[in-house]
């Protein structure tokens, strides 16, 4: 059988769609699992509507290496995400959170982490992550 | 324009979230891939957002169907029973094709999730698929 290997220097488009959430309704909602040994070269997540930031009552975002175990909290993968006054999301715009390289092995577990802060928190519409998997030729 | 075949050899990973859990006694099929072209399902699973405790009384089957192109299939790529003991754990991958399946160019692919007496809840989660594609 062939590998991913196969793909090396191939960045793959790879989407999860994700629900939308209410306010105050933090959730991990697992988004790919890596079959072999790859690269993300990217990721991001793309809103189905707009999302204004708020210093007091905010979402922060996090994409979480589980391992194949479901290591808990995980690793974050890139850079949490806080949207604050001024950082917002705009509805089909991408908002990246991963700005290097991050490496995957066989059979790890990518989830997507929402928690709120504040007394309200805000209401993280529906989405799509969307990683850029390059395969390791490994 | 290249095409699919071009990957001949390569396992592309296709992940759909389910976005909610299943009803107690609720039933499920829905569609989770097509394919293109010819080529092999090489493995596909399930990653629940929370744990499930299998039941052999009052359980839960998820398997994975093949349709064809005109509905008329409903042949098995993998079956699990949510049987007592085998559970599923919260952001765990539980394997239910472990056998490389083929398709036909044009079959379509469903997760179906069944009650089994009075049945218990699949949480949400990822629905992961493998797919190989073949130069035939």
């Amino acid at each position: 059988m062939g590998k991913l290997a196969d793909l090396v220097g191939v960045a793959v488009p790879v989407i999860c769609n994700l629900p939308a959430a209410l306010a105050k309704g933090d959730y991990e909602m697992a988004v790919f699992r890596a079959y072999e040994s790859c690269r993300l070269k990217a990721a991001m997540i793309v809103p189905d509507a707009a999302m204004t930031g708020d210093n007091s009552d905010y979402v922060t975002v996090t994409l979480l290496d589980k391992g194949a175990a479901a290591a808990s909290p995980g690793t974050t993968i890139g850079a949490a995400k806080a949207f604050r006054t001024g950082t917002d999301l705009v509805a089909f715009v991408a908002t990246s959170l991963l700005s290097a390289d991050y490496d995957l092995d066989a059979g790890d577990v990518v989830t997507l982490k929402n928690v709120n802060t504040g007394s309200t928190g805000l209401a993280l519409p529906a989405l799509s992550v969307v990683l850029y998997v390059q395969p390791l030729n490994v | 324009m290249g095409k699919l075949a071009d990957l001949v050899g390569t396992a592309i990973p296709i992940q759909i979230h389910s976005k909610v859990a299943t009803g107690v006694t609720e039933d499920i099929s829905r569609t989770v891939f097509r394919a293109y072209e010819p080529g092999y399902i090489v493995a596909a699973g399930f990653i629940a957002d929370a744990a499930l405790n299998g039941a052999d009384t009052n359980s839960r089957d998820i398997q994975f169907t093949d349709k064809n192109s005109d509905a008329g299939g409903s042949t098995s790529l993998g079956l699990i029973h949510l049987t007592s003991g085998n559970n599923l754990v919260a952001f765990v991958y539980k394997a239910v094709v472990t056998t490389a399946y083929k398709l036909a160019a044009g079959d379509v692919v469903t997760f179906d999730s069944a009650h089994v007496g009075s049945g218990i809840t699949l949480p949400a989660g990822t629905i992961v698929l493998y797919w190989q594609p073949t130069n035939v």
